[in-house]
């Protein structure tokens, strides 16, 4: 795996800056826990890094070995071998989980995999991840619950075998079982690719069983404090209290955006979502 | 006028270059279990005039594909009776201009009927639907999905009405146009006229471009933009393939589906 550079990197959503100078080195097998309060940008670089086109960067550099990552398009970045477990999976009604993860598998080939071979390898990483086999023709992230979108995303991890990996909060919404399956998916393609990794999570659970070499806070857009498995016990344990006295910070609030919502049904149902 | 009692699976095709107005009576069977496919092709313009008698207790599902390079009009009208069980499917991938003007008239108790519609359009397509509920515990949902390619018009204008007295109806309607790019035009007006309180009512309708989001989740998997694009674009048009229950046909109209927004997509 390529070494993943980051350096100064400023980046702005609408005019908002959210990360202002945020400095990281990912070498391969090293796992990096990233924490920190919510809306203080660990998403943010994590779909940065991936390309989401929301995000604009100001400056700063991201390179991946030789490569240099801002100069890439999604996809390219996706065959360059990084990927990320997202923290939202998007549901797209009519397009088969199937038909998707054929069009993925195949968009990291010369040769487009036959389609017996792909059917048994689906098949496999499909029960590896205890999902229902009818999942293959369900519509992709359509109806399925929080759990299934996250098993969803290791499915496609495990298929495109990527260098890097990010998780976003994936976590969230998986029962204790749910959680050591996904983990044990990971840990598993973990040792046989020397894979990197960067982890988004508020559980030290879920760093237990995937044990971070790395760990790394952010608060204000910036990495304030870098340490091993031990800081993100230290979190975990005491909150960020103690990291914010200690730095003397002054934590940015997240803004809470509120829409004027008219009487209706569909009113109600937007307040259903706000709520 | 060609008059015909289906009581099993029918396959008829309209060739515009032999008539400009082919008109077609069925009569579906009570009790009766059928689908019909009707295949529009040729390369006039032309008038299809389609009316429908579907008996009590029948099972149908009508297919209509248009194939015709040429501007074509439909006029259908079904009268679904007690009991019945009716799909009504139309397949618009020619990418010339198109009229569908729909009347169904669900005239008995337990009456029920299905519409699903799918459109790509690089022409004009228009489809104005009109669906009355004559007697009480009725039920109809029609569904219609399009994809309006760079210089199209789809313009889809749905109309259910319950009448006063047809108590335990349900009425729903869902509509929804992807417009590939700015140039590309989608209109639709929903439009539900309800006489009697005992009933459940409902539409909705979405109009726009492809979600980035959407887009973005597939990209982050490898897929190009256009490959991206293509996948949701399918992914919009294939539930009318749903409905077919017929493996084979489904299959065909897939791959059809397929290549078509392979063709459309890459204009």
């Amino acid at each position: 795996m390529p070494t993943l550079k980051i350096e100064n990197l400023h980046v702005s959503v609408e005019n908002k800056e959210i990360l202002k100078g945020v400095d990281l080195v990912v070498n391969p097998g090293e796992i990096h826990a990233l924490m920190g309060p919510n809306g203080n940008g660990k998403s943010t670089l994590l779909m940065t890094i991936m390309g989401h086109p929301k995000y604009t960067v100001t400056e700063g550099s991201i390179y991946f070995g030789d490569q240099n990552v801002l100069e890439m398009s999604v996809d390219q970045r996706s065959k360059a071998g990084l990927f990320i477990a997202m923290q939202n999976p998007q549901e797209v009604p009519g397009v088969t989980n199937s038909d998707f993860l054929k069009a993925a598998v195949n968009a990291h080939r010369d040769e487009p995999i036959k389609l017996f071979q792909f059917i048994r390898l689906l098949d496999k990483t499909i029960e590896e991840v205890g999902m229902k086999s009818d999942m293959a023709h369900r519509f992709l992230n359509e109806g399925f619950s929080g759990g299934e979108k996250k098993r969803n995303e290791i499915i496609q991890m495990k298929l495109l075998k990527p260098s890097l990996a990010m998780l976003d909060e994936l976590d969230s919404g998986l029962d204790v079982d749910a959680l050591k399956v996904v983990a044990d998916n990971v840990n598993e393609l973990y040792r046989e690719n020397n894979m990197g990794m960067i982890i988004v999570s508020h559980y030290e659970r879920f760093y237990e069983l995937i044990k971070p070499t790395h760990a790394h806070v952010l608060v204000n857009g910036r990495i304030v404090k870098s340490g091993d498995h031990e800081l993100a016990k230290k979190i975990d344990a005491e909150g960020y209290e103690w990291l914010i006295k200690e730095q003397n910070l002054v934590v940015e609030q997240e803004e809470v955006v509120k829409r004027a919502i008219s009487l209706g049904s569909c009113a109600a149902n937007q307040r259903g979502k706000a709520e | 006028m060609m008059e015909v009692v289906v009581n099993s699976s029918e396959q008829f095709i309209i060739n515009t270059d032999k008539d400009s107005v082919s008109d077609y009576s069925l009569k579906v069977a009570s009790h009766s279990k059928s689908a019909v496919i009707f295949t529009v092709e040729g390369s006039n313009r032309a008038t299809f005039n389609l009316n429908v008698k579907v008996e009590d207790s029948a099972d149908f599902t009508l297919l209509v594909i248009n194939h015709n390079n040429e501007e074509l009009e439909i006029n259908e009208k079904y009268d679904l009776f007690g009991y019945s069980n009716s799909v009504i499917a139309h397949a618009e991938l020619n990418g010339f201009n198109t009229v569908v003007n729909s009347e169904y008239n669900l005239k008995e108790q337990g009456a029920f009927l299905q519409v699903q519609t799918a459109s790509l359009t690089a022409g004009k397509v228009k489809f104005n639907q009109n669906c009355v509920h004559e007697a009480g515990n009725t039920e109809a949902h029609i569904n219609n999905y399009g994809v309006v390619l760079a210089h199209g018009l789809c313009d889809l204008v749905v109309k259910n009405t319950i009448v006063k007295g047809a108590h335990g109806s349900s009425t729903h309607q869902t509509s929804r146009l992807l417009t590939y790019d700015k140039s590309a035009v989608g209109k639709i007006l929903p439009i539900l006229y309800i006489y009697d309180n005992d009933v459940a009512a409902s539409h909705a309708a979405s109009l726009g471009q492809p979600d980035n989001d959407q887009l973005y989740y597939l990209q982050s998997r490898g897929l190009t933009y256009g490959e991206a694009l293509k996948l949701i674009v399918i992914g919009y048009l294939l539930p009318i393939t749903q409905v077919i229950n017929d493996e084979e046909l489904e299959n065909r109209l897939k791959e059809e589906i397929e290549m078509k927004v392979s063709e459309g997509c890459s204009m």
